[in-house]
């Protein structure tokens, strides 16, 4: 049996009984899921690569230690960790600094470390490739306005007098583009995802 | 595209802005665990989104359209100094704070502005224009005169006191509110100003408003102006 054909339960049932290529199954199958949920949950690439590292040791000892009572649950499981992991953290990490009028709560600092890590040019240079093949020069003005400035779709599509099918091709159409450029351009996903 | 990944590329969208309840959302995340497919259209979609973000962030060109009815360029190769001879070869637009030439009363219904314009001084060089648009006291809406093709004005914004050393966002905007013709952050000096060179071609044409939003994007402050040509 193919490991993408064990259920969830299966595999827990099989680490439960000492199989560790069933660990290693389990990584593979949602360390990418877990990576994306906490980088929209921490905004920080680093931060969800590390969070989800832990998520998913938590998850193994949990296993181990028969404390899943319900296997088929897993998923659950996961994504709870998950979100307790990115709160946790952020409580930690709260700053406060005082001014004359009380105390103002400030957020974690977060850093994109990818961006440190590459001069400026690099950077200019492959996110202005990225986007220039992301969608040809007139449907930019929809991304930049949905993704940027985070218009909403019927706002968008009535001051550029656009079609909802007209829009939702655009979107589609780059997220595509968006994928095939990530598989292809390892300096890109590194840049954006930190992968 | 069908109606199923139609469907999904919604959903996608209302999970990234946060448009989900905190039950539509785990459950959205769990069906993310489960799914590479949902991965991977995730994955996309957070990287188109990150890169726009990115690209603003670091002054890279996003967009090719002319300012008049259409988004501006920022462009990170744009040369914001200029040599003196440069400088006074450039038709500058000059109002000094002191002496602000400019002012109209503008009315309830936005079509209807009266204002007159007084003098203009002439270009010299390291001109400016500043626009005491959060001072106490100052009008609420400015005519002014659009720089000549080919200059860079040094633009001044003066703001409230207490906004000093805050990171502010401006912008221009057309009129209904629905569209960012030219965008830039700053934070205020000593004197209270964000100043900005602008190259003559991001001017707008006519009736925008000049929007001003603090870091969190809270509106602090709009005023219309009104950019007439020679």
């Amino acid at each position: 049996m193919k490991a993408e054909e064990y259920s969830a339960g299966e595999l827990v049932g099989r680490i439960q009984s000492g199989d560790q290529n069933a660990e290693t199954e389990l990584v593979a199958r949602y360390a990418k899921g877990l990576r994306l949920v906490l980088l929209k949950r921490a905004g920080d690439p680093e931060l969800a690569k590390d969070l989800s590292q832990e998520a998913l040791i938590i998850t193994l000892q949990r296993i181990r230690a028969g404390g899943i009572k319900n296997p088929d649950s897993l998923p659950w499981f996961l994504q709870q960790t998950a979100v307790n992991l990115s709160i946790a953290h952020f409580r930690k990490e709260k700053r406060y600094i005082t001014d004359q009028d009380g105390i103002i709560e400030l957020k974690a600092v977060l850093k994109d470390k990818a961006i440190e890590r590459m001069n400026n040019r690099d950077v200019h240079r492959i996110l202005k490739a990225a986007i220039n093949q992301l969608s040809v020069p007139r449907d930019r003005a929809i991304l930049e306005r949905f993704y940027l400035q985070e218009d909403d779709k019927a706002t968008i599509c009535q001051d550029l007098q656009l079609s909802t099918t007209h829009f939702d091709r655009v979107l589609y159409r780059a997220r595509q583009r968006m994928k095939a450029l990530l598989q292809a351009r390892d300096d890109l996903c590194e840049l954006l995802l930190a992968e | 595209m069908d109606t199923r990944q139609l469907e999904q590329q919604d959903l996608i969208h209302r999970y990234l802005r946060d448009e989900l309840t905190e039950q539509e959302a785990s459950a959205f995340e769990v069906a993310v665990l489960e799914s590479p497919e949902l991965q991977d259209e995730l994955e996309a979609a957070m990287a188109v989104q990150h890169s726009f973000k990115m690209a603003e962030a670091k002054g890279v060109e996003v967009s090719g359209q002319p300012a008049k009815g259409g988004n501006l360029q920022v462009s990170a190769d744009k040369k914001r100094t200029m040599s003196l001879p440069q400088w006074s070869l450039a038709a500058s637009v000059v109002i000094a704070a002191a002496s602000l030439l400019f002012f109209w009363q503008a009315r309830q219904q936005i079509g209807e502005l009266e204002h007159s314009i007084a003098s203009q001084n002439l270009a010299r060089p390291g001109a400016g224009l500043t626009l005491p648009v959060m001072r106490a006291g100052s009008t609420q809406a400015f005519v002014v005169q659009r720089p000549a093709s080919g200059s860079i004005v040094n633009l001044g914004v003066e703001v409230a006191a207490n906004s000093a050393q805050t990171p502010l966002q401006l912008a221009f905007m057309t009129v209904a509110e629905q569209q960012v013709l030219y965008r830039w952050n700053g934070i205020p000096d000593a004197e209270n100003t964000v100043s900005k060179a602008i190259d003559a071609r991001f001017f707008p044409v006519g009736r925008v408003w000049l929007v001003i939003r603090d870091a969190d994007g809270e509106l602090l402050e709009r005023r219309l102006l009104e950019f007439v040509d020679d």
